[in-house]
């Protein structure tokens, strides 16, 4: 049993030295897009950290989460500018100078078709209400895309 | 813009993988009862489920996948070449 263990063991490291297996881990999900994947996944994880706080029942919460997934898809498979298809709200910010047009899938164009204004009176969440939309100001504040990691993620 | 880190793929990952299931536990406080488990909950469950298979998971199972296939196929022919060495018949 010893004997097996130290040859389990020495194979093991063999192996390990032999194969490289950490290295090669690493290196088959390197590549061109790493960096853009890294970020892209780093946003969805605050992202998602923050729908954790959100009051409200469980259809509002799997709705927001829905929602976040369906942007997270759209925002990792169409590169900027893409024409590929249009994201359904558009945030715009500006930086010294420059207008980017950041998306915020909770915060409609000012404008723009919404679904109050096509005549559709029902809420997207169901603890929203005109009078008090605590729920969707709060969910003014996630975007999918922080503004610090903006530049990154659009250079991707 | 200058980024003060690089960030880490694999602590990213796991990290978003920690999150996900922190989002999944959420799922069950926020549910008091079975009854609230109506079909439109289920349904937009099942479509919450399906995008993390489909966007985070399986990308990377993919790969892992691809590349276990290729380290496969690399040994079958180096141990192909070795065959026929031995046995020239």
């Amino acid at each position: 049993m010893i004997q097996y263990s130290v040859q389990k063991t020495i194979s093991t490291e063999s192996f390990r030295r032999t194969k490289g297996w950490e290295e090669s881990t690493i290196l088959l999900l390197e590549g061109e897009g790493l960096t853009c994947r890294t970020m892209n996944y780093m946003l969805l994880g605050m992202s998602v950290s923050g729908l954790l706080e959100l009051p409200g029942n469980a259809a509002d919460y799997l709705k927001a989460f829905n929602q976040l997934l369906h942007e997270y898809e759209y925002h990792s498979t169409h590169e900027p500018g893409s024409v590929a298809g249009k994201p359904k709200m558009v945030y715009t910010i500006r930086i010294n100078g420059l207008i980017l047009q950041q998306r915020n899938f909770f915060k409609p164009v000012k404008g723009a078709p919404t679904r109050r204004s096509e005549g559709n009176t029902e809420t997207f969440f169901a603890g929203e209400n005109t009078t008090n939309p605590s729920i969707y100001t709060y969910l003014n504040l996630i975007n999918l895309v922080p503004f610090p990691h903006y530049p990154l993620v659009g250079r991707c | 813009m200058t980024q003060p880190f690089e960030p880490d793929f694999v602590q990213t990952y796991c990290s978003l993988l920690v999150v996900l299931a922190e989002a999944y536990q959420h799922i069950l406080s926020v549910t008091t009862s079975p009854i609230e488990c109506t079909q439109n909950l289920m349904v937009t469950f099942q479509k919450v489920d399906e995008k993390i298979r489909k966007n985070i998971l399986g990308w990377v199972v993919k790969e892992i996948d691809d590349y276990c296939r290729a380290e496969t196929q690399s040994e079958l022919d180096g141990l192909e070449k070795f065959i026929s060495i031995a046995s020239p018949s």
